[in-house]
């Protein structure tokens, strides 16, 4: 298999497999992909990515990490550990949030799946109980897994292409602008 | 919100503008190889592939 086919399928692809069938399962019960805005999967892509390009790294190196530029090999690495951690701890902080929800949230949540009532029984009530609050946070906590998924995706494909690649000139002659020779 | 809350937003802002900084770096390398494998002695051998070039060769002997 390319190198760069096994890492679309078994990074990426695994990566997002969660994310994939949150999304089917959303969208077959409430027809509707608003639910998503709070998700915690694209966190899980994240740290995933982040873990399977570090252990690359550190078990696979290459002609290009080894030898090349080790300076931009060590950054990408560090950003790797540094997102992956990051993820983590976003992962945690949403956990937790969703753990401890108003239960009024809870009551908007199971409206958007059953649609019993024509209007969110929060409306009804007008008790909000600290619902809005705990709404935006993890619409953030979603907002901030989309950026750093992109990016973390973006920045590991790149990774993982320089790494991958045959040994070619600019390895051999070139000193590096963090490294130099 | 609580304070280490805060402290992780901010701190993941600043991952997302250095994974930014990042990916730009590593697509820069790998454009800058590209280009200058291309004009290495090398690569030109490995173009010289059409009937031409064999024509050449034999040519030269």
């Amino acid at each position: 298999m390319r190198p760069m086919l096994r890492w679309f399928v078994f990074a990426v692809g695994f990566g997002l497999l969660p994310f994939a069938f949150s999304v089917l399962i959303v969208a077959l019960e409430t027809g509707s992909l608003l639910p998503l805005r709070r998700s915690p999967e694209l966190l899980f892509f994240a740290v995933m990515i982040c873990g399977a390009q570090l252990g690359a790294s550190f078990t696979e190196p290459s002609a290009w990490l080894r030898s090349t530029r080790p300076g931009v090999s060590a950054w990408a690495s560090g950003m790797f550990l540094l997102g992956g951690i990051l993820a983590s701890g976003l992962y945690g902080m949403y956990v937790d949030r969703e753990r401890n929800l108003a239960p009024a949230c809870r009551e908007v949540q199971q409206w958007q799946v059953d649609r019993s009532a024509a209007v969110p029984p929060v409306a009804q009530s007008g008790n909000l109980d600290g619902c809005p609050e705990d709404v935006i946070f993890l619409e953030n906590v979603f907002v901030f897994s989309v950026w750093l998924a992109a990016w973390l995706g973006a920045t590991a494909t790149a990774t993982e292409w320089l790494r991958t690649r045959r040994f070619r000139w600019r390895s051999t002659k070139r000193s590096s602008f963090f490294w130099p020779r | 919100m609580a304070f280490y809350e805060t402290v992780i937003f901010f701190l993941a802002k600043v991952t997302i503008g250095l994974l930014m900084i990042t990916t730009v770096m590593l697509l820069r390398e790998i454009v800058l190889d590209e280009l200058e494998w291309r004009r290495t002695p090398a690569a030109r051998r490995d173009r010289r592939v059409g009937p031409r070039d064999r024509r050449a060769a034999a040519h030269r002997g």
